[in-house]
């Protein structure tokens, strides 16, 4: 098993920089996901990592050897890694059984009959697909043939597994499932995993440590309750979970006078803006308590859902709109003057 | 609400078989009538029992018997030869950083649009013994007296052939190599596998069902082609099934030559049906779909310091079989006569003005072509749609039958079709069309009615059911939901199957040399009569008229279509 450290890693697409400034040590055995929406560069890094790009400029290390550096004139091809890869649509071969698919690195590396047949049992074991040797991909179900997938890329003992959002062509319940297999899978191994996904539940659930990225830009490396607790900046408060933003102007270090005059308030700020600057202030809605008299901030419930644990209210403070979670313990009717204090918010600059 | 149901389902039948009785008629009468003809006259005796004795009586001629095994041998060395070509050059456009690849990939169909009659009558120009320009400029350029190359040969045929029907090869194998999932070959790469055994393990494994149909395509064309071995073949008295038979109907007596004509034509089937027996024995275990939905960015080789190599290799390639050919067939027409010097004061627009408005013959020829072409395609437009909405549309029994029947004329082989027009409709029968425009007419809209089924059909398996049913649910019937709905969203699909059938006709020998009759000359008839009696400049002018059309009208299909047909 294998760290892999990238150092400064930027990818031109013609006139398009699709990743730029990427530095991230990933450690032996780590399980890190590179979320972000669609276009954001994550795969196109993965793929910079696997060697199906090359960079435009940086250097990519995997375990203490460098796979890719523009400055060294130093490229190894996809084959000399000693990487697996999980494709999004499995890429299994159609015309190979099961077992040819699982054994076919085993085959490349010239590896014995008996110690192939030996090696490709223990891993349709490990991946729960026993008895499925000798059947071809399209007698597979979607979930068997990412098995298949997993098992091709596991059973060279590869020092790093590369995942290229696996679970995305798969229905809610079997990625669910898949989702901790996975993970047990690496525990079982050891093996350390890049994973990329859109899906930010799958990054929290999966990972040790999360690379938010946007525009080709990481915007936050931290471990899922960091990122969830402690968003480094507008994007990532809103790409995760969910928030509400409100325009507010700075009035001292730590207190804030929001958008309409509809009451000041103290806040924890990441980056203290200057006094007098505007500022976007984000509370996420179960950081919003409400009551019916104590808060600064006075409001009316317009709409509630009853969502079974919890209810989900929005309320109209002056002409904007919060959204606030709480528990159905104590139900506050629509139509009902309410009062909201913020326990806790972040600002951001504009 | 029983009732009710009921009600409608009742109408629906109805009208589904009085839909359906008109089409039905028709194809029974001009395809399925016809093609049985054939066998019956083939296997049976006068007294009416089953015989072998007329299948194996015309192999007693040596010369049937060779042209039997010189059709699949021939087309057997094209399938090879076409591979050859086909396979490397779909992978060069599809797979390299080549310059200009996009240009060549289009390049590289030209001959496909191309009719191989007038393919053939270019390399003669070329490659003819004595006159061949190549010929002459080799034997001035290094002194010898004996021609380098005759095209009239057995080997002749081959290379003519194979350079016309490598597209097909080209087309379905770029096509596959386009759409393979490139991640497929990437996990061969991760998985330590090497450029090249990438290629062994995984992408030719892959596209091996591609290639096999395009060679399946390349065999029956080049077992049903009558234009290169009739032009190349009989001046070398190389005879294969289809010019045999042309051969027999021709200076065989009519009852004994047709008799012999549709045995041969048993053959001519049976190799087609073999090729396709073969190809699907071959693709018996690979269930496999490499295609994917959407469209794919493959993995590019980085040709490196071979980028300009293979570039000037598709240049030279693309000239010498497309340019110089076409070049010299417009070169010719536009000379005063066949074999004199090029210089300026022997060009002349003469051989134009001469076809166009002075001979009547070929004015009449054009006449015919065109009228045929347009009837034709309009009947077979109509017809051909409404059989593809039965077909895709609608649960009447025996809509597989409609559609079987309605695509065999353009499966088999043009000749037989042609003969079984003859055995039923010269007078035998009550009918007796032989020597008038019907005969070609109904020949015509037969063989190019699977045009209009499979792209009519096409683009209603695109609509969905919901849009016709969203109409019925606003309060339009059915008449009126198939006029205001289907017909505007398959529109192109009209439009395309009217002119992708409108071009061959224009230009169609196959049948036509068959079926004509001294009034109805058609187009191509012309042109291979002018080309066989020696008028090469006539031949060559008339040629060049076919190809300005043929280029026009596949420039204004893809601009109507929006490129969606058309090349």
């Amino acid at each position: 098993m294998a760290k892999v450290r990238l150092i400064g890693i930027r990818k031109d697409f013609g006139d398009v920089v699709a990743v730029d400034q990427f530095t991230v040590d990933i450690a032996d055995g780590e399980f890190v996901s590179f979320l972000g929406p669609s276009g954001c560069g994550k795969t196109t890094t993965l793929r910079m990592i696997a060697g199906f790009d090359m960079p435009t400029s940086g250097d990519i290390y995997i375990g203490d050897a460098l796979m890719s550096s523009v400055e060294q004139h130093i490229f190894a091809a996809p084959e000399e890694r000693n990487i697996g890869m999980v494709f999004q649509n499995y890429a299994v071969w159609p015309h190979m059984t099961v077992f040819d698919n699982i054994g076919y690195p085993l085959k490349i590396k010239k590896e014995k009959r008996t110690r192939i047949k030996d090696k490709v049992g223990q891993t349709l074991a490990l991946v729960g697909l026993e008895g499925f040797g000798e059947r071809y991909p399209h007698q597979l179900s979607g979930g068997q043939q990412q098995r298949v997938a997993l098992a091709r890329a596991l059973i060279m003992d590869p020092e790093v597994m590369l995942l290229d959002e696996p679970l995305s062509n798969l229905d809610a319940k079997l990625r669910e499932e898949m989702r901790f297999e996975i993970k047990d899978l690496q525990k079982k191994t050891g093996v350390t995993i890049v994973y990329v996904t859109h899906d930010q539940a799958e990054a929290m659930v999966m990972s040790d440590r999360i690379v938010v990225m946007n525009t080709g830009l990481i915007q936050q490396v931290n471990n899922p309750r960091k990122i969830y607790e402690n968003p480094a900046n507008r994007f990532v408060a809103d790409f995760i979970g969910l928030t509400n933003f409100v325009e507010c102007e700075v009035i001292s270090n730590d207190t804030v006078v929001l958008r309409d005059g509809i009451g000041s308030h103290r806040v924890k700020a990441h980056v203290p803006p200057g006094i007098g600057e505007r500022a976007i202030l984000s509370v996420r809605p179960e950081n919003i308590e409400i009551t019916e008299e104590d808060g600064d901030i006075m409001g009316v419930v317009k709409r509630t859902v009853y969502l079974g644990n919890m209810i989900d209210y929005r309320i109209g403070v002056g002409d904007i709109e919060l959204r606030v979670e709480k528990d159905a313990e104590e139900v506050f009717p629509e139509g009902s003057e309410v009062r909201l204090t913020f326990k806790k918010a972040f600002l951001f600059s504009v | 609400m029983v009732t009710l149901k009921s009600v409608t389902k009742g109408r629906k039948l109805g009208l589904g078989h009085l839909f359906m009785g008109v089409p039905a008629l028709v194809l029974l009468l001009v395809v399925a009538f016809p093609i049985s003809l054939i066998f019956i006259q083939s296997i049976l005796s006068e007294a009416g029992t089953f015989t072998l004795e007329f299948l194996q009586r015309i192999f007693e001629v040596r010369s049937n018997y060779l042209s039997l095994i010189n059709t699949l041998s021939i087309s057997l060395l094209t399938v090879f030869f076409t591979i050859l070509i086909g396979c490397p050059l779909a992978w060069i456009v599809t797979r390299t950083d080549m310059p200009l690849k996009g240009v060549f990939k289009t390049l590289f169909i030209i001959p496909y649009m191309i009719p191989p009659f007038i393919g053939a009558i270019a390399w003669g120009f070329l490659l003819s013994p004595r006159t061949g320009f190549v010929n002459k400029f080799l034997m001035a350029l290094v002194d010898i007296s004996i021609p380098p190359f005759n095209i009239y040969t057995y080997e002749g045929i081959v290379f003519v052939m194979s350079l016309y029907f490598y597209p097909y090869v080209f087309i379905t194998v770029a096509g596959a190599l386009e759409r393979m999932d490139p991640s497929l070959e990437e996990a061969a790469r991760s998985s330590g596998s090497g450029r090249f055994r990438v290629m062994r393990d995984i992408t030719l494994p892959l596209v091996a069902p591609s290639v096999s149909a395009g060679a399946l395509l390349v065999f029956i064309a080049a077992c049903s082609n009558f234009g290169i071995p009739a032009l190349i073949g009989m001046e070398g008295r190389i005879y294969v099934l289809t010019t045999r038979i042309f051969y027999y109907i021709y200076s065989g007596g009519f009852e004994e030559g047709l008799q012999i004509a549709s045995s041969l034509s048993i053959f001519l089937v049976i190799s087609s049906a073999l090729a396709l027996i073969a190809n699907r024995w071959y693709l018996r275990k690979k269930q496999f779909a490499i295609i994917v939905g959407k469209s794919m960015r493959p993995n590019l080789v980085t040709l490196g310091k071979y980028r300009i190599p293979f570039f000037i290799g598709c240049s030279l390639f693309s000239f010498a079989t497309m340019f110089a050919p076409l070049l010299c067939i417009v070169l010719i027409s536009l000379l005063k006569a066949y074999g004199v010097e090029i210089t300026w004061k022997n060009f002349t627009l003469a051989n134009y003005k001469f076809i166009l408005f002075e001979y009547e013959l070929t004015r009449a020829s054009i006449w015919n072509s065109i009228r045929l072409s347009l009837t034709a395609a309009t009947v077979l437009t109509v017809m051909g749609s409404l059989i593809a909405y039965i077909i895709v549309r609608t649960q009447v029994t025996g809509r597989r039958i409609l559609e079987f029947l309605s695509t065999l004329p353009y499966s088999i082989p043009g000749t037989v079709l042609a003969i079984g027009m003859i055995l039923a409709f010269s007078g035998k029968f009550g009918i007796n069309l032989y020597n008038t425009i019907w005969i070609l007419l109904i020949a015509y809209t037969a063989r190019y009615m699977a045009f209009a089924v499979k792209s009519v059909g096409a683009s209603l398996e695109q609509i969905h059911m919901s849009l016709e049913e969203a109409a019925r649910i606003s309060g339009a019937g059915w008449g009126r939901t198939f006029r205001d709905i289907v017909v505007p969203l398959v529109k192109p699909g009209l439009i395309a199957a009217w002119f992708l059938a409108f071009m061959p006709m224009l230009r169609e020998l196959t049948v036509s040399v068959l079926l004509f009759g001294p009034e109805t000359r058609t187009i191509g008839v012309a042109v291979y009569e002018f080309q066989d009696a020696g008028y090469y400049d006539s031949a060559a002018a008339l040629a060049t008229c076919v190809l300005i059309v043929i280029f026009a009208g596949n420039f204004l299909l893809k601009r109507i279509t929006g490129g969606e047909f058309g090349f």
